[in-house]
């Protein structure tokens, strides 16, 4: 199984052993072992010592802690990673979401307007904190979905930009 | 005789103030906005209103629904909390003329002290001492310079009706004088309504400490001791401890004479907290004055033993203080952490989401003073502050060690919290010494995000692939696929949707 945290990939295979389960990570057998105690309570079992740890997760995400500290996962699907790299790597789309759900406090751009990287694209506000969100490319704004003072969820595209060059 | 409250806030202080009635009998009444239906202040109270939508201007700081709240369930009286209304003395003046009772000081003390520039002519008078600087109101740039040249660069513009560093500029050379004067009259007019700025000597790496105050109706004033509040972000606090480690008995009772002069001088009548600048030469200037319960006051109940809350329930039901300066006495240290959703290795950027999985930290000498349950939404609309920890210790290192253990018994899955920052600052060696300033963040914490490891990352993603091989249900994939555009990019350990 692939699990992504930050940047990183990682591919995870476990061994049973009694009640316990040890994990293989890129390759690697693990020096410790984890006991599953109770639904989202953990046991993870060190030569130095055991951690309580504690694990649950929504559609998106996982979410661990351990030894105090939290860490968030998300599932590697292999199937569409070849096309989401396709936009990514190419660069010539930037597709602008609200990081969280919030307030739109101000829109500065319209439909079919051209846009310079780095050019503020909109401000969003949530709990008290305005952020402004700008292009990471030069195109053409083809598409907004947000108006002033509007709530809006963090699925939503908001802006898109297109490279012109597409256009051709 | 008071005998329901409408309690005119949410999350942990609305909860704090609803056990604090249960324990003096009292009926409560909460109120609540679209966002917080499901709040746990309002399954707390006995009673629960619906006062409108989210934003808190058609709610939480709507006027007419709050008092039309109160009336409607024969409430006799209202507490403000902190935050929203807790300082507005027209609301104050308003819930009164309705023949309600505010559990807060009158509201002449209110308005006067409201008004930095007013605070500092009332208090010059009574031989406070003051941070050099401008006593007057000008918008006159001319003598904005005249005054930064006489008490020397660097300077601070502050707004007069300020608060939590907005409109505030710090200026260290005279070019720059002009531009942050234009600054901080743009922005506090647009954040506060009113474009009266002033100019004021600027301390260099003070310490914040404040002295908890309790006043009666019938001239009785006490000080509560100290608070140290060095320990800030964004010029909020948010880790706060007591006693001061920079405060000996003599600064102590100097302080805390003044800061009962700043209450007699500006006739306050209820609990509060006079702030104070104390800089490298044990010197001391007044700040301000917070008329009304602060975050912070479980550490100075924690080595007191007095309930503030139920004290300043007290003094509005018209009862004299129950004590005197000398029955008081600071036993133990305190220390609160101010548990928030919010990603310290992104610019403390709030975190929102549902609570998925709660542990409240337990034990002895724990305190912990919560708005949250297990299945919490914490919204966009409000502040970011889920829950408040206490530990008390017989010593400070007890108190420090007990909460560097409660920080991590705190478990908190769904949200991004400020559990690990504050951990980290609490087993800093300059926080060790109790060399606390209020530039300690920007100083010591730059790279904050002291790394648990690769086995603690090791250990935390097998536990995760073992959980989501004991889903039954399949593990769905959210919809976005596309690159998200900067500054979100990378936002710490989240990822949303997938990005590369």
């Amino acid at each position: 199984m692939k699990l992504k945290h930050k940047n990183t990939i990682f591919d995870i295979s476990f061994q049973t052993n009694d009640d316990t389960e040890i994990s293989t990570i890129n390759g690697q057998i693990s020096d410790f072992s984890i006991r599953p105690v109770h639904e989202s309570i953990y046991q993870v079992i060190t030569e130095s010592g055991n951690h309580q740890a504690f694990c649950t997760s929504d559609k998106n995400h996982l979410y661990v802690n351990v030894n105090g500290i939290g860490y968030v996962f998300d599932l590697v699907d292999e199937s569409q990673s070849s096309f989401e790299l396709e936009g990514a790597t190419s660069g010539n789309i930037d597709i602008i979401k609200a990081p969280m759900p919030g307030n739109v406090v101000k829109v500065f751009v319209e439909k079919d307007q051209a846009v310079n990287e780095g050019d503020p694209l909109i401000i969003i506000e949530a709990m008290k904190m305005e952020t402004t969100m700008f292009a990471s490319i030069t195109g053409i704004v083809k598409e907004v979905n947000a108006v002033q003072a509007e709530q809006v969820d963090s699925d939503r595209i908001l802006i898109r930009i297109e490279k012109e060059e597409q256009e051709s | 005789m008071l005998k329901k409250i409408l309690v005119a806030n949410r999350s942990e202080i609305a909860c704090r103030i609803i056990k604090a009635c249960k324990e003096l009998g009292l009926k409560t009444v909460a109120v609540y906005s679209d966002a917080d239906k499901n709040a746990l202040h309002v399954q707390l109270a006995d009673e629960a209103v619906f006062i409108g939508q989210s934003q808190p201007n058609q709610s939480y700081l709507n006027f007419d629904a709050i008092i039309n709240a109160a009336k409607m369930t024969n409430a006799d009286a209202i507490h403000p909390g902190y935050g929203f209304l807790a300082e507005n003395s027209e609301f104050n003046q308003r819930v009164r003329d309705e023949g309600l009772t505010f559990i807060a000081p009158s509201p002449e003390p209110m308005r006067l002290l409201g008004s930095k520039i007013i605070s500092r002519q009332i208090m010059s008078v009574a031989d406070v001492p003051l941070v050099p600087g401008m006593k007057t109101f000008t918008p006159d740039f001319s003598e904005f310079e005249k005054y930064a040249e006489n008490i020397g660069y660097p300077v601070l513009i502050k707004s007069s009706a300020g608060g939590g560093g907005k409109g505030m500029r710090i200026v260290n050379m005279p070019e720059d004088l002009k531009s942050s004067f234009e600054g901080a009259v743009r922005e506090s007019k647009s954040a506060f309504g009113s474009e009266e700025v002033y100019l004021e000597k600027y301390i260099e790496s003070p310490r914040h400490i404040e002295f908890q105050v309790a006043a009666d109706h019938f001239g009785n004033v006490v000080h509560l001791f100290e608070r140290e509040c060095s320990i800030q972000r964004r010029h909020q606090k948010i880790i706060e401890e007591t006693p001061s480690p920079a405060l000996t008995p003599e600064l102590r009772n100097k302080m805390g004479e003044t800061a009962i002069r700043v209450i007699q001088a500006s006739g306050y009548d209820s609990v509060g907290t006079v702030e104070f600048l104390f800089d490298k030469n044990n010197d001391f200037y007044f700040l301000e004055v917070n008329a009304r319960i602060q975050v912070e006051h479980p550490i100075t109940e924690a080595v007191t033993g007095i309930d503030l809350l139920k004290l300043q329930i007290e003094i509005a039901n018209n009862n004299p203080l129950p004590f005197k300066q000398e029955d008081l006495h600071q036993n133990g240290h305190a220390i609160e952490c101010r548990i928030y959703a919010e990603d310290a290795d992104n610019n403390f950027m709030p975190s929102v989401g549902k609570i998925l999985f709660l542990k409240e930290p337990t034990g002895p000498g724990i305190r912990y003073d919560s708005g949250i349950y297990q299945g919490t939404d914490v919204s966009v609309f409000y502040d970011p502050v889920l829950a408040k920890l206490i530990t008390w210790g017989a010593d400070r290192e007890e108190a420090r060690l007990r909460m560097i253990h409660a920080l991590k018994q705190n478990v908190i899955l769904g949200v991004k919290t400020s559990i690990p920052f504050m951990s980290n600052i609490l087993q800093h060696e300059e926080f060790i010494s109790g060399k606390t300033f209020t530039d300690f963040i920007g100083k010591n914490m730059s790279h904050n995000s002291r790394d648990a490891g690769e086995e603690n990352l090791h250990h935390a993603i097998s536990v995760a692939t073992l959980h989501l091989s004991k889903q039954k249900t399949t593990f769905s994939l959210g919809t976005g696929n596309e690159p998200l555009s900067s500054p979100w990019l990378e936002i710490g350990n989240w990822e949303i949707g997938k990005s590369k």
